[in-house]
């Protein structure tokens, strides 16, 4: 399925997470949430093995941060090499950490979930299988912790910009690239959590239910669509209009689900939905690739102005 | 370590007892430690080389991950998926999809 094999690039799931797993944990047998999962390469409840490639990111940026904070600890003791310090720059730990959550909440809080709902015996029959677990705890307390903090800080950095230097500097990358002026505008990262964590109960908690689970995710693109044309959370209008289609094409694809029930027979009409679906997400991918590309090439050709208007100047005193 | 003498006179051979000829006033010295001990700093050398690699190469990977430039390629990801999760809804998919 095309689906699954776009899931699997959307996961990041670009490692051979599978024979490292093998290598490093000695997992026991668990059973998939439903055979629906199963198929969907959900094979098993156990939270490592679910988070996968994700899990090697977490554990790459831990020894990454630790590495690079005794490294500046060095730097700044022995009072030398300060010029590596420049080539490392700065780093905000919490913008990284809360953009890896961000992109990574729904397959994180939906392997969480499963660990949580199918835990048995076999959870804590061996020492992989128990980090394993736990992780599985810390993980959800951490993505339900994330909104929570984004509320905080959100509600802080509103009331307090104008008369604070301070929280103007602590905040400054978090919520760059929001209206600062409007708090439901900042608040759109929590909105963003909310949707994927209410899609995740959906999933593991009314399993069965095919026309709830459509309808619940008709209902929240919908939301989220209001939500960005009342509100227009981010600073540029070409960043706000691009989210918008962005969700626009998620609620053609959840349109295109109710032929998928028991309402459409004809195998015909399904096939022909499918390439439908298909051709809506290859139009998402050409749509923000291109965007990707144009915003490159127009800071390219204002940086190369800049550069001979410079040298233009120079030449004429 | 190379250490520049300028006035070689003050210098004496332990045995010969006579003033030492150097070229250009110039000695090289060898590093002052024992074979082991080295190989145990040239092996600490190379993992300290190494790891700063590591991190530098990260360091460049997490910056242009964080860069404005790909704000674009967030948004799809976000959108792609939730229309890929929807396979895990109880739905009859067709095989084309």
């Amino acid at each position: 399925m095309v689906l699954i094999t776009i899931m699997q690039i959307t996961n990041f799931d670009l490692f051979f997470t599978d024979t490292i797993m093998e290598y490093v944990f000695d997992f026991g047998e668990s059973e998939p949430f439903s055979a629906i999962f199963e198929e969907a390469d959900f094979e098993t409840s156990n939270y490592v093995l679910l988070a996968g490639s994700l899990f090697l990111i977490a554990v790459s940026f831990l020894i990454y941060a630790v590495l690079r904070e005794t490294l500046l600890w060095f730097i700044r003791y022995f009072d030398t090499g300060f010029c590596l310090m420049e080539k490392l720059g700065e780093m905000d730990y919490v913008v990284t950490v809360l953009r890896f959550l961000l992109e990574s909440c729904l397959e994180l809080s939906l392997a969480g979930l499963i660990t949580v709902v199918k835990l048995d015996s076999s959870n804590w029959a061996n020492f992989s299988d128990g980090f394993s677990t736990v992780l599985a705890f810390v993980n959800l307390v951490g993505l339900v912790g994330a909104p929570i903090f984004l509320i905080v800080q959100a509600h802080i950095f509103h009331k307090y910009y104008d008369t604070n230097q301070e929280v103007r500097d602590k905040y400054k990358t978090l919520f760059e690239d929001y209206r600062r002026r409007s708090l439901p505008s900042l608040l759109y990262n929590v909105v963003f959590f909310l949707r994927r964590y209410f899609m995740v109960i959906i999933l593991i908690y009314l399993p069965l239910h095919k026309n709830l689970q459509i309808f619940a995710q008709l209902l929240s693109t919908l939301f989220v669509m209001c939500y960005i044309g009342y509100v227009e959370p981010y600073k540029e209008k070409a960043r706000n209009t691009f989210e918008w289609f962005n969700e626009l094409t998620v609620l053609v694809a959840s349109y295109a689900l109710l032929t998928f029930t028991p309402w459409v027979d004809d195998n015909d009409t399904r096939y022909l939905v499918g390439w439908v679906m298909i051709g809506v997400v290859a139009l998402n991918m050409v749509g923000n690739i291109t965007m990707m590309l144009v915003t490159k090439l127009c800071q390219a050709v204002t940086k190369t102005r800049l550069w001979y208007t410079k040298r233009k100047v120079k030449a004429d005193f | 370590m190379i250490v520049n003498l300028l006035d070689p006179k003050f210098f004496m051979g332990i045995k010969s007892r006579k003033e030492p000829k150097f070229k250009e006033n110039i000695v090289i010295v060898p590093p002052q430690v024992n074979k082991t001990n080295q190989e145990s700093i040239e092996t600490a050398n190379k993992a300290f080389r190494n790891s700063l690699q590591a991190i530098l190469a990260a360091n460049f990977v997490l910056n242009f991950l964080m860069s404005g430039l790909l704000q674009y390629l967030w948004g799809m990801i976000n959108a792609l998926q939730m229309i890929v999760y929807s396979v895990l809804f109880n739905v009859a998919y067709p095989p084309n999809a």
